[in-house]
């Protein structure tokens, strides 16, 4: 098989090169946004950076996994659409260089590494607050010398540095801000070919970065934000704001557009699953639950104010914050919903699956190894 | 319980034109003596309006039921269909006639077959309450109907099942299709931990003094088969492995994946061609 690069020398040395200053971030041009608070700045950076960006209908694009996904795309498509895509993908890829170059674990993968010698012991999937619980505990009820010569004997460890320092896959602990990346990213994609192109790009803009970023294998037909959910515009939420005077009614509308999740399961979002900012709606899939099993909703900033009054509007009115936020603008079968979106002439997502079958609950991540390349950090 | 009817008897039900007896209600009103305005009232529709709807769409139970009752005729009589008339239901434990309902019985047999991925015969002669000889014939209908088809029934002493007939699916066809599946799923971690490694080893190919660098992939330390590698399009063959490299796995990165990450200029130019402008 002839290779790209094997025939002049390795001659994609040059290429590697030249990508990383597209991801580098950090130069004053590219970063505008230097007062945005930590933790969200790389995707409203990526929001703001949008209105550049190609939003005709993108063709029709490969099955694939991140793996094949570019190669396929290049293969079935002509020079200018695979140009098309690939800008795209190019949007994706530096957004999630950005994302992980604000996070702290990407820094140094390593010093996450716990270092406690039993870590050993311990499947490689667990948390680790999880690991530390079983460290306290067999440390409870053995002696130091018993447990660390039982180690040593059956795990051989301080015999290989890197096994000892690098233990790969890792699990990703941050589901929340996760979730809130990944939907952030494609809230406002034009379309759902557009949504699964940034995707993938952020698939290996993640994995030069060290983490697999595990996507649902049916992002062709799955529901959620930036899938069945619609861009919600500026222009959008001024046609709610005229014409629909319930400022809780008008909240309703908005989160099912961009969200496109069931209507009667957002309704029960509580006030308090709002964010102070209402920069997120944070839901509980299963109330009760751990806090792992959250859905997370990034609000675009269009919608932001529209949510902010409702809550105003119900706190005025003095209802408590563990009440529903938008079940009396929803109705039980959506019937001020769907009236709201008719007095607006806005079509209502079709497709809206439950909260626990939106694409971004059923992502996963995981460390898989280091860095291929360092990001500059966003000054903060 | 009614037995379903065969496969072309069954469709024809399903699609079956219904229609008012008009000819029998024209000839009971005229004996009862009712006129039109009477009929009228007393049904709730004239009959020129249920003679106007062709398909009988508007026609509701009610009002089936009242006419029945008004003309003194039984609900058979006073609707007509082109439908089979469905057989007389047997009962389970009864066999059928020689050549009767044979094909009734593949067709029984080969939609359980659809449905259930694969029956054991104990419990499928017990559900159906048949004998083995029943089920025999069945199953050398069913044969017969699939013999045009890709498909057929395979029957173990245990276990039946529908099953590819052999060379129904070109190999090239299949591999095609196989690849494309297994390119849609998603990467595992402990693949993708390999993956990583053997990018890490492409870029430093070049600079080969890395012995003491705990980024290095050391990739024979892990247990991932390189044929899961290669069939999972992770990696293309290297070097042939030989005795006196046993700690190389004659593995490099595929080209696509260097594509997908940036970091090449082209795909793997051997798959398929690029389609032109």
């Amino acid at each position: 098989m002839r290779s790209p690069w094997s025939a002049t020398s390795r001659s994609w040395i040059p290429v590697w090169r030249g990508c990383w200053p597209s991801c580098r971030t950090g130069s004053p041009a590219a970063s505008p946004t230097s007062s945005i608070a930590a933790g969200q700045g790389a995707c409203r950076r990526f929001f703001e950076q949008e209105t550049g960006e190609d939003r005709e209908e993108l063709p029709p694009l490969p099955d694939d996994d991140v793996t094949g996904f570019r190669a396929e795309a290049w293969r079935r498509l002509s020079p200018a659409e695979f140009a098309r895509v690939d800008a795209v993908y190019g949007r994706g890829l530096d957004a999630a260089c950005r994302w992980l170059a604000d996070q702290p674990q990407e820094r140094s993968p390593l010093e996450f590494v716990p270092r406690h010698y039993l870590r050993s012991l311990f499947p490689a999937h667990l948390r680790p607050d999880e690991v530390a619980a079983g460290v306290a505990l067999l440390q409870a009820h053995y002696p130091a010398h018993l447990l660390r010569s039982l180690a040593q004997g059956l795990l051989c460890v301080g015999s290989s540095p890197f096994r000892a320092s690098t233990k790969f896959p890792r699990r990703w602990d941050d589901g929340a801000a996760l979730q809130r990346f990944l939907v952030e990213l494609v809230t406002a994609s034009p379309s759902r070919r557009h949504s699964i192109a940034r995707l993938r790009g952020a698939q290996a803009g993640a994995l030069l970065h060290g983490l697999l970023l595990v996507l649902p294998g049916d992002l062709v037909t799955a529901g959620g934000p930036g899938l069945s959910g619609l861009p919600l515009t500026a222009e959008t939420a001024a046609a709610i704001r005229a014409r629909v005077a319930s400022p809780v009614h008008a909240a309703a509308l908005a989160t099912a557009l961009f969200t496109g999740l069931a209507p009667i399961a957002l309704g029960e979002a509580p006030i308090s699953a709002l964010a102070p900012d209402a920069a997120t709606l944070t839901l509980a899939l299963h109330p009760g639950t751990p806090a792992a099993t959250i859905c997370v909703l990034p609000v675009p900033p269009a919608a932001r104010p529209l949510l902010s009054a409702a809550r105003i509007f119900l706190t005025l009115r003095g209802t408590p914050a563990d009440k529903r936020l938008l079940a009396s603008g929803t109705g039980g079968t959506a019937q001020y919903l769907q009236a709201s979106a008719a007095a607006c002439g806005l079509a209502l997502p079709l497709h809206t699956p439950q909260l626990v079958q939106s694409w971004q609950v059923r992502t996963a991540a995981w460390w898989v190894g280091t860095h291929l390349h360092h990001t500059t950090r966003t000054p903060q | 319980m009614t037995r379903p009817a065969p496969a072309t008897s069954s469709c024809s039900a399903v699609i079956a034109r219904v229609a008012l007896n008009y000819p029998l209600i024209h000839a009971r009103a005229a004996e009862l003596g009712l006129t039109e305005p009477v009929f009228t009232e007393l049904v709730g529709t004239s009959l020129a309006t249920l003679r106007s709807d062709h398909s009988q769409r508007t026609l509701s139970l009610t009002m089936l039921v009242r006419l029945a009752r008004l003309l003194e005729i039984s609900l058979d009589e006073l609707v007509l269909t082109d439908a089979v008339p469905a057989p007389p239901p047997r009962s389970a434990g009864e066999e059928p006639g020689p050549g009767a309902d044979a094909g009734e019985d593949a067709t029984v047999v080969l939609a359980l077959l659809a449905t259930y991925s694969g029956l054991p015969v104990a419990h499928t002669l017990r559900l159906l309450g048949w004998t083995r000889a029943r089920l025999d014939d069945a199953l050398a209908g069913a044969a017969g109907q699939l013999r045009a088809t890709a498909l057929r029934v395979a029957v173990t002493d245990e276990r039946l099942q529908l099953l590819l007939r052999p060379g129904a699916l070109p190999a090239d066809v299949r591999e095609r299709f196989d690849r494309d599946r297994v390119a849609q799923q998603p990467l595992e971690p402990h693949l993708a931990v390999v993956l990583l490694a053997l990018v890490r080893d492409e870029i430093l190919a070049p600079f080969p003094d890395q012995g003491d660098d705990v980024d290095a992939t050391q990739l024979h330390r892990t247990n991932v088969d390189p044929a899961l590698l290669l069939a999972r399009r992770i990696a293309v063959r290297h070097t042939p492995i030989s005795p006196d490299q046993q700690h190389d796995l004659g593995l490099r990165i595929h080209p696509d994946i260097m594509f997908a990450l940036r970091l090449a200029d082209e795909p793997d130019c051997d798959a398929t061609p690029r389609v032109a402008e």
